[in-house]
């Protein structure tokens, strides 16, 4: 834990090339958010909080689980909403909309579902087919940021910001490929970082649209590497 | 360990350096809203669409950006934002529509037209934009993609309107816009002003050139003599001019287009001196012979601001030319026919649907118009806010209203907020042509001073919808007076009744505007050269007040002194006088770094001293586009430079502080630049404000609101600038600073909303409802918890998430309580009964700031809105009966969660039970149910097929009281008293049954070893994180789609 504590100082390095600048920022943020080992050793999480939105607030749950698995439930008025992904079907249960029997989800939730992964995209990302670029440095909310554009194996893109000073990340940002907003930039911010068994957590996450607020999640607990049977996330079959 | 983690990340920010705040960051969350109007919508000067996809549009406007919809125009969205506004070309790749190119600088080249800065593409359908070059075009006429070859673009570079360039020309790049090659070029003066392409034989273009030269006092089109029309065949390689047929004399602006469906036509039109010359020529082989076929008014109407032609793209017959109105041949041009006046006039671009020509969108100085009958009917496109203000100004009525004139669209006002958003039609107008200076009188609620092109004042009545005009005229021997086409009239701020105007003199009225009093000798340089207005024009004389010159533009009398008063001309004079126009002392030769003969675009007195003044000049129309900011403190005899080089764009206004003396507004060409430290740094106001010019700036006294006249996008408000006038060295030094708000007052709860018409309206956004809790951050929060508290009387009352950003963060804080805690119901209007809680109360309300291990206090006040019809008496009873009500919506959920778990219990225990004891359960269960089930409706459609039982009723009445402020009537107040005996007597044999037959049970359970049936307390109940389920159709499909983004 020590290494952590050296590593997490700032870091005010100039980057030249843009290929040793990836590697200088992944290097920072995997080893100042828990190192690269830990990383590779997590295999599930489950992180219960609150969703605001509109005015309004909801407690949830999501589990998340190698190698693409997740789970979300929201209690929404006294009803449960589950909302799961196998890896291959994306799936809920929707009270307020076809009752309490699982069902298929719409495509376009489907999608921002099934574009998940549980472990980072950074993560090995050459053998997972993705390419990652440094596009230099910006600003968030008045932060200096280093910014790596992220193209997905699919050809999905992301931008992800990292502070400059201590290189986790504070915003990343995507085009919306379909619904009502399709071809605008949703953002999402992170900050209130915890450590949870030695890796650094965002305990807090805002969306935005065109920069306004859409949803914020405030996380109350964060577990790691519980065991979680496959049904809970599996499409159960009729 | 986690400690020593977070430990260690607190040390590191007491070490990080401070970073002070001076770039647009500071302004963190507070954001501008827009208003419109879009009812008068503004100048277009592109449109493209996709043409095997004619539902995607993009607009490029003359200075209020790019705009897209992907449906048909039901919807539009601006693409363009981070960019200079200014589109003079706009071109989609139709082998591939996710690209599309956009050539920035208006090509209309009027006075008041904005700049570009070079070409831009987007390969992902608008969401980004990548800056190719040519930054120092300045416009950009036509742009045209290779139709087999996405990587061959041509642009006509039109160039500098002010000034010689060399950046002009027609430019080619055959690798998608990495490299530029210039493969026409006349000289420094002669732009590109049109091209058009052989779309069957690409290598074929005609590019009309254009010499010409805009002056502050002058226009002439034809400058230089080397307008021409020149072809290649060989993509651009070589070129030569095809003129046979052409008057032989000096040409002024071309406008080119050859028939898509048959090269051999192409249509011309023709600006020269000769009468008789000027008109539409045609060629049918290819240019190699021209015949002049028309010469009506609407093909040769002012050729310098409509210069484009349109040909069906599958008939070479029909053929459009833009100009006051759209005109159509469907003959070759031999006669024409307009389109209907209900569209607005001065077209400027055209788009034809291939696939169905009599599909035709137009775009004029009012917006988009769409026909599906070959121009015979038209609709407008209701929702493209890109109005474009020149001055705009505020009452005191509540809400307050924002007035102000528009280029080509008028002068409007309308209020700055309304319940359901700020419509179309909420805009009113009180005169026509373009409009300027608009103010209501100080005082007469009912008057209004418009004024349109060229001193045209009227004083204008609300009440009658008339207007007077209130002109001054020379009535003795005094010289012809010259009035701006941008004619200032300001209101004294000292006395109501008073107020200037300006032409060469300065003018003062007492009385309304009845009458006038001269109270300056000539200001301006009354320089001769300079008062050509009546030759401006070049080749065709326009003579529209646009280039009168020698003319008062600004005038500011001091706030603190009104003997005092400043008056800046177009041709850089800068006077004042300290003796109400006795004497003038001319004080900008007292300016250095200000090139001579600099036209003073605003000046604003200093709110806190009588000889201070800020004043702003603008050189653009001279080709110098760098801003001038100036201030003096002693009446004009020295100056300060306030402009570094963090501002962009040249300078139309300034506007100091109402409270904060260091606290400086300024509008520039490209946005709005604020300074906290009255004038040392600068930073853009970048929060939902697009690169827009800022021709105008009114800081509300009351609301503290800071409302710019933007000149490409309307009205834009930004509510409350009250944090930025606490901002201060002490402030950014701190690491969190809770700013002091104003007390929110309490919207009444009931008024009416927006009705149904569709997407195709604008509605402008309303300010936020909520209180607000700012505070300023000197570094952005990433490490450890941090969120908000609100108490109130040591109540604990909501936990928000906290903003975290550095700079000013606004946390909003509902009004309202959160909606009661309700028993089920499939009924849909007692859903939406139960929906909405109650205001809490007036009051101070605590603030707790909860960051890592530290604690900030501050506090917010919520008020009742003393504008309300109704008395404090009658709100009273509203809120306690509401209150009530409210309760007792919580005890029925209460006892029905009762009733349901003993239910559930007794159901659960029934088959452990045997003989009188199983008799007793099942009894129990059987009354609690029968008991429950009648104080809810359940099953139905949750629409039509519905009943009510005691939970319907309930929130019936609160529904109908808590939506309404004033006094419940009489028949609501029985009604609310019938409920609290219902729900009485429902809890007396509630509590009965607890106490005999639950009690009896348990003992005999006891005895069985069965346990016991439990039930909650109202306090377990209440503090349940879940709502009691309020079931069904409160949560729109939208609605849960945002949720699980």
């Amino acid at each position: 834990m020590k290494r952590i504590l050296l590593m997490v100082l700032p870091v005010f390095a100039a980057f030249t090339l843009s290929a040793q600048s990836v590697e200088k920022v992944l290097d920072k943020y995997f080893t100042n958010t828990g190192g690269i080992e830990k990383w590779k050793n997590l295999k599930s999480t489950r992180m219960e909080g609150k969703m605001a939105m509109q005015g309004m607030e909801f407690p949830g749950t999501i589990y998340a689980k190698l190698p693409n698995m997740q789970r979300v439930e929201v209690n929404v008025q006294g009803m449960s909403i589950v909302q799961a992904y196998d890896g291959t079907t994306a799936w809920w249960i929707n009270p307020f909309a076809g009752g309490t029997d699982p069902q298929p989800m719409p495509d376009e939730m489907a999608e921002t579902m099934t574009s998940q992964e549980f472990e980072s995209p950074f993560l090995n990302y050459e053998a997972k087919g993705h390419t990652v670029t440094y596009e230099g440095t910006g600003e968030v909310e008045g932060a200096e940021a280093q910014i790596l554009k992220l193209v997905k194996k699919n050809g999905d893109v992301e931008y992800h910001y990292f502070d400059a000073e201590y290189f986790v990340p504070i915003m990343s940002k995507t085009m919306v490929k379909s619904g009502p907003a399709k071809g605008q930039f949703a953002e999402t911010y992170f900050s209130d970082y915890q450590e949870v068994d030695g890796l650094l957590f965002p305990f807090f996450m805002e969306s935005k649209m065109d920069g306004e607020s859409v949803q914020k999640m405030t996380i109350t607990s964060v577990k790691t590497n519980e065991d979680y049977p496959d049904e809970r996330f599996v499409y159960p079959k009729k | 360990m986690t400690k020593k983690i977070l430990l260690s990340i607190a040390l590191l920010f007491s070490t990080a350096s401070l970073f002070a705040q001076s770039g647009s960051s500071l302004f963190g969350a507070l954001r501008a809203r827009h208003i419109g109007p879009a009812v008068t919508s503004g100048r277009i000067t592109a449109i493209d669409a996709v043409n095997d996809k004619p539902e995607v549009i993009f607009v490029g406007t003359a200075s209020g950006g790019v705009w897209k919809s992907v449906s048909g125009g039901a919807e539009f969205r601006p693409v363009f934002d981070e960019h200079t506004q200014s589109v003079g070309a706009l071109a989609i790749d139709q082998n591939n529509p996710d690209i599309v190119w956009v050539g920035t600088g208006e090509c209309n080249v009027r006075n008041s037209v904005s700049v570009g800065d070079g070409v831009y593409k987007t390969t992902d359908g608008g969401t980004t934009w990548k800056h190719l070059g040519l930054k120092n075009s300045e416009r950009i006429a036509k742009i045209i993609v290779h139709p087999a070859n996405s990587d061959i673009v041509y642009v006509a570079v039109l160039g500098h309107l002010w000034n010689a360039n060399e950046e002009r020309g027609v430019y080619k790049t055959a690798d998608g816009g990495k490299t530029w090659n210039r493969i026409l070029y006349i000289d420094e003066n002669t732009g590109a002003a049109d091209l058009s392409i052989d779309p069957q034989k690409p290598d074929v273009l005609y590019a009309a050139m254009w010499g010409f030269r805009r002056y502050p006092y002058f226009f002439d089109s034809g400058f230089g003599g080397k307008s021409a029309l020149y072809k290649t065949t060989d993509g651009g390689n070589t070129w030569n001019t095809a003129h046979n047929g052409l008057p032989q004399e000096t040409l002024g602006r071309l406008a080119i287009a050859v028939a898509p469906s048959n090269g051999n036509v192409v249509y011309l039109t023709v600006e020269c001196k000769s009468k008789d010359k000027r008109g539409l020529y045609l060629s049918t082989d290819a240019g190699a012979n021209w015949e002049k076929v028309n010469n009506e008014f609407g093909v040769t109407v002012r050729p310098f601001y409509f210069s484009t032609m349109n040909v069906d793209p599958k008939n070479d017959s029909i053929v459009y030319k833009t100009g006051l109105n759209l005109i159509v041949s469907e003959n070759r041009g031999k006669g024409f026919r307009s389109m209907p006046g209900s569209v607005h006039s001065d077209i400027h671009a055209v788009w034809i649907n291939p696939n169905n020509t009599k599909h035709v969108i137009l775009g004029s100085d009012g917006g988009v118009y769409e026909s599906f009958d070959r121009g015979r009917s038209f609709k407008m496109f209701m929702n493209l806010p890109v109005s474009q203000f020149y001055h705009i100004s505020v009452d005191d009525e509540i809400p307050f209203n924002v007035y102000g004139g528009l280029q080509d669209n008028g002068s409007w006002f309308a209020p700055s907020q309304k319940s359901g958003g700020v419509t179309n039609a909420d805009w009113k107008s009180t005169l026509g042509g373009d409009g300027f200076w608009s103010f209501r009188h100080p005082t007469d609620k009912d008057i209004v001073f418009s004024e349109y092109q060229g001193g045209n004042i009227v004083r204008y009545n609300k009440k009658s919808g008339m207007a007077q005009q209130i002109k001054p005229y020379p009535v003795g021997t005094e010289n012809k007076y010259r009035f701006n086409w941008n004619t200032p009239i300001h209101l004294s701020p000292t006395d109501p009744d008073r107020m200037y105007f300006g032409s060469q003199f300065l003018f003062m009225s007492n009385d309304k505007g009845d009458s006038w009093k001269i109270i300056s000798p000539d200001l301006s340089t009354n320089d001769p050269a300079k008062l050509r207005q009546k030759e401006s024009g070049g080749l065709t004389i326009d003579n529209s007040t646009a280039e009168n010159h020698c003319t008062i533009y600004a005038i500011g009398e001091s706030p603190k002194d009104g003997n005092v008063i400043w008056a800046g001309t177009d041709d850089g004079n800068l006077h004042i006088t300290t003796d109400a126009g006795r004497n003038w002392i001319n004080a900008v030769g007292n300016i250095s770094g200000l090139p001579k003969n600099t036209w003073v675009s605003y000046v604003e007195p200093g709110r806190f001293d009588r000889l201070t003044a800020f004043v702003t000049f603008d050189g653009h129309r001279t080709g110098d586009m760098k801003p001038y900011l100036f201030k003096t403190a002693d009446g004009g005899k020295t100056w300060k430079n306030l402009i570094t080089d963090q501002v962009e764009g040249y300078a139309f206004c300034i506007r100091q502080d109402l409270v904060n003396p260091d606290l400086l507004f300024l509008g520039t060409e490209f946005g709005l630049f604020i300074s906290v430290d009255g004038g040392a740094n600068w930073a853009r106001f970048e929060n939902n404000l697009p690169k827009v010019a800022v021709h105008d700036i009114a800081i509300h006294p009351r609301d503290h609101a800071l409302v710019l006249g933007t000149h490409g996008r309307g009205a834009v408000i930004i509510d409350d600038i009250t944090p930025l006038r606490q901002i201060s060295p002490e402030v950014l030094a701190k690491p969190v600073h809770f700013f002091k708000t104003s007390p929110t007052i309490l919207r009444d709860p009931g008024a009416g909303g927006g009705w149904f018409g569709g997407q195709g309206q604008f509605v402008g956004a309303n300010p936020s409802s909520a209180a607000k809790i700012v505070y300023y951050m000197s570094k952005r929060h990433t490490f450890g918890k941090m969120y908000v508290e609100v108490w109130k009387d040591g109540q604990l009352l909501r936990t928000l998430p906290a903003g975290k950003s550095a700079g000013i963060n606004v946390v909003e804080m509902p009004t309202a309580m959160e909606k009661p805690k309700s028993a089920p119901t499939n009924n849909r209007m007692a859903l939406f009964g139960s929906l909405f809680g109650p205001n809490f109360p007036a009051g101070e309300y605590q603030v707790k700031l909860v960051k890592g291990n530290d604690t900030y206090e501050s506090a917010f006040t919520l008020a009742n809105d003393p504008t309300s019809l109704y008395t404090a008496s009658e709100r009273k009873v509203q809120h306690e009966t509401t209150l009530k009500l409210y309760h007792l919506t919580e005890q029925l959920a209460y006892l029905y969660d009762v009733l349901a778990d003993v239910e559930k219990q007794a159901k659960e225990l029934a088959p452990k039970t045997k003989g009188k004891v199983k008799t007793a359960t099942d009894k129990l269960a059987a009354k609690a149910q029968k008991e429950k089930d009648g104080l809810v409706f359940m099953g139905g459609d949750g629409y039509v097929d519905e009943d009510e039982a005691l939970r319907e009723e309930l929130s019936d009445i609160y529904r109908q009281i808590s939506s309404f402020p004033g006094k419940p009537t009489g028949t609501q107040l029985q009604l609310t008293t019938k409920m609290e005996q219902a729900i009485g007597e429902l809890e007396k044999r509630v509590e009965s049954m607890l106490q005999t037959e639950v009690v009896a049970l348990n003992t005999m359970l006891t005895k069985a070893n069965l346990g016991a049936v439990t039930y909650k307390t109202f306090e377990a109940f209440m503090s349940e994180e879940t709502k009691a389920g309020d079931a069904a159709s409160g949560f729109s499909e939208e609605w849960l789609h945002l949720l699980f983004r």
